[in-house]
């Protein structure tokens, strides 16, 4: 099968600071893929050397399966959409939007066809003569990407594009990018920092972290069997606690013990080569967490003082501690009366079948 | 009834103030505005004061500068229009700026390319270097000239004046292309290569047009610095007369004079005539593009 676009062992260095670390990466056609990170991870620097603006150090890059790794910007099947825009200031939106095509040499009804397609598409097509100064930011955003779109490429590429809007505004665009995407079907790579962004948006998506992919997987598989404590903490809010696995068939961990002596199932794990012993973290999401106000019988349960809980609307964010002082964040929808207030001991339980262990 | 006790006190303090001659806000507004209005007046007279009575005794029926004025007479202007070193020595003038400001355009442009885009090893150094011009006294660039083309044998005349021209003006348009290149966005760029533009073709279809105002602004300030410029001139043109220099040597025959006062008066006003509608083809340009033309200037 051939891909969109390929990345094998890629390498980035800048002097003696490695920015991108050995990332290998396959994007099929048609793909809505996310790179996520914190600030400085690498993930602008991967985008920029798949659009030809940094030259790997090691390593080869594949477009539609085609070697690409020196092929200069300008004559790449790929095209970004600038975080700052970009549009040129002295051009219309339509001489923007046609920038592309004309350098690629179509004729000009066909240039005039394909312009006013892709204005459509971003709903722009009555701001054709507008000059980029008089739009708002949502609407260059648009025209932004009619520009990258017009061309057709292998891979689009977007670095943080809605990092410039505000939050409502944001929203309506993810939305709205994941529908273009669908309709024009050209494979999207998708740079941001902000989890729920890369969620909404993506089929899949790959954390980075210190130049390096930590995971790469659709957005209920990061979230809910993270591969690393990195991936556990960046996506969602996350409560780690210590175990030790005591049963592990075939390596695939099934039980677990914490500190305190009790145990539990395990549902699953990042690892398939864990033994009796195997230390790690049990990942519970606070919506998962199930407070009562009376030790259960039927199931383990951790018991815990409230230190605070937060009415937050349709949910209640409660913040407890363990007796050996873990802190952990649960979230109960307020359909029940709250099971207690500061300063009550209450025991948690979780949702067995997401119990998923992170293995060091 | 917390409210209504800091009503009176403000009522209070106001009518308490009515009886002596109180200034009102509005009052202090206009003295300032009157103060700002007089200072202004003052500077404008100390600048262009000069200028204005150069210009009004040029039309003096007298030999004398000086009042009571003896009736009005064109004859200054009719004089110098028959006055042949008058328009060699325009014509000079004209040649070297003309041949100076693109020379002055090209070298600015290269050198803020290199001063904005590029790191090198002593890039500051090297800024610098190119600014010295700027704040060196231009008696001292022109002596320069006159002992460096003296000691390497090259006859002077207008070639050496517009080199000397050149050193002395392209930092300006250095400067001024250095501030809107490194105002400009950089992505911009590499935008134009992402769509498929090499770096020609975006040289072309988006440098350059974004850099135009501030190149066209360049010119008008590069032309009339050449213009008008005498110190570097004076040393550098050997036997040759730019029209400052005429200038010069005319004014000391004393009889001559109002001639003189006749010719400053209309150069100086084609200057002023051609920097105004040059500077408002350029705002309009400008904003047919949507640019600002204070973009070039301030900020």
């Amino acid at each position: 099968m051939s891909y969109a676009l390929e990345l094998r062992g890629v390498t980035k260095r800048f002097g003696d600071v490695t920015a991108v670390d050995a990332v290998d990466l396959a994007i099929p056609h048609g793909e809505f893929f996310s790179l996520l990170g914190p600030s400085g991870c690498g993930k602008t620097t991967t985008l920029r050397m798949i659009a030809g603006f940094e030259e790997p150090t090691e390593g080869e890059l594949l477009l539609d399966g085609r070697p690409g790794t020196t092929i200069p910007p300008f004559r790449r099947n790929t095209n970004l959409v600038f975080q700052s825009y970009a549009l040129f200031p002295h051009m219309s939106v339509y001489d923007n939007v046609a920038f592309g095509p004309r350098r690629a040499g179509v004729p000009r009804d066909e240039e005039r066809r394909r312009v006013n397609a892709v204005l459509r598409t971003v709903r722009m097509e009555a701001y054709a003569d507008r000059l980029p100064r008089a739009l708002s930011g949502g609407q260059r955003q648009r025209v932004a990407l009619a520009r990258a779109l017009v061309n057709e490429p292998a891979v689009l590429l977007l670095d943080e594009p809605l990092g410039a809007l505000d939050l409502k505004l944001r929203k309506e665009m993810q939305i709205e990018l994941k529908h273009i995407q669908r309709e024009v079907g050209i494979s999207f790579v998708y740079v941001t920092h902000d989890q729920e962004e890369a969620m909404t948006m993506s089929d899949r998506i790959a954390v980075m972290n210190e130049g390096r992919i930590e995971q790469i997987g659709p957005p209920e598989e990061v979230y809910h069997r993270p591969a690393t404590r990195f991936v556990a903490e960046f996506i969602g809010a996350a409560n780690l606690l210590e175990v030790e696995v005591i049963a592990a068939p075939g390596g695939k961990p099934t039980r677990a013990r914490f500190p305190s002596g009790l145990e539990t199932a395990v549902a699953s794990a990042n690892r398939t080569d864990a033994t009796v012993g195997s230390r790690g973290v049990l990942v519970l999401r606070p919506e998962h967490l199930v407070l009562h106000a009376a030790p259960p019988t039927d199931e383990p349960a951790v018991e815990t003082t409230i230190v605070e809980t937060i009415f937050q609307g349709s949910v209640v964010r409660f913040e407890l501690t363990t007796p050996d002082g873990t802190h952990i964040t649960a979230l109960e929808t307020t359909r029940r009366p709250a099971p207690g207030g500061p300063g009550d001991t209450v025991w948690i339980t979780w949702a067995q079948e997401r119990a998923h262990v992170v293995l060091d | 009834m917390e409210t209504v006790r800091v009503d009176v006190g403000v009522r209070e303090r106001s009518t308490g103030a009515a009886p002596g001659p109180a200034l009102t806000i509005t009052a202090r507004r206009r003295i300032t505005l009157a103060l700002q209005a007089a200072f202004l007046l003052f500077v404008a007279f100390v600048l262009f004061g000069p200028v204005v009575i150069l210009a009004i005794f040029s039309f003096n029926d007298s030999i004398v500068l000086g009042f009571p004025f003896k009736g009005l007479t064109l004859s200054w202007y009719a004089q110098a229009w028959g006055e042949p070193n008058l328009w060699g020595s325009l014509a000079a003038s004209l040649k070297v700026a003309v041949v100076v400001t693109p020379v002055c355009l090209i070298l600015g442009l290269a050198s803020a390319f290199a001063l904005t885009r590029f790191r090198f090893r002593f890039r500051g150094a090297v800024g610098g270097f190119v600014a010295l011009p700027l704040v060196i006294p231009w008696l001292i660039i022109g002596v320069g000239g006159l002992l460096f083309f003296s000691s390497a044998g090259v006859r002077l005349g207008l070639p050496t004046v517009g080199i000397m021209h050149v050193v002395i003006a392209f930092p300006l348009v250095t400067a001024l292309l250095s501030a809107q290149l490194f105002r400009l966005d950089p992505h911009l760029h590499e935008a134009a290569l992402d769509l498929g533009a090499d770096e020609r073709t975006t040289l072309r279809l988006v440098v350059l047009p974004l850099l135009l105002p501030t190149l066209a602004a360049s010119a008008i300030f590069v032309f009339s610095w050449s213009f008008n410029n005498f110190i570097v001139s004076f040393f550098t043109a050997g036997f040759d007369n730019t029209f400052p220099i005429w200038v010069f040597s005319t004014l000391r025959r004393a009889r001559d004079l109002p001639m003189v006062n006749a010719i400053s008066t209309l150069i100086s006003a084609a200057q002023v005539l051609v920097v105004v509608v040059a500077w408002q083809l350029l705002r309009r340009a400008m904003e047919r593009r949507g640019q600002d033309i204070r973009d070039i200037v301030a900020g």
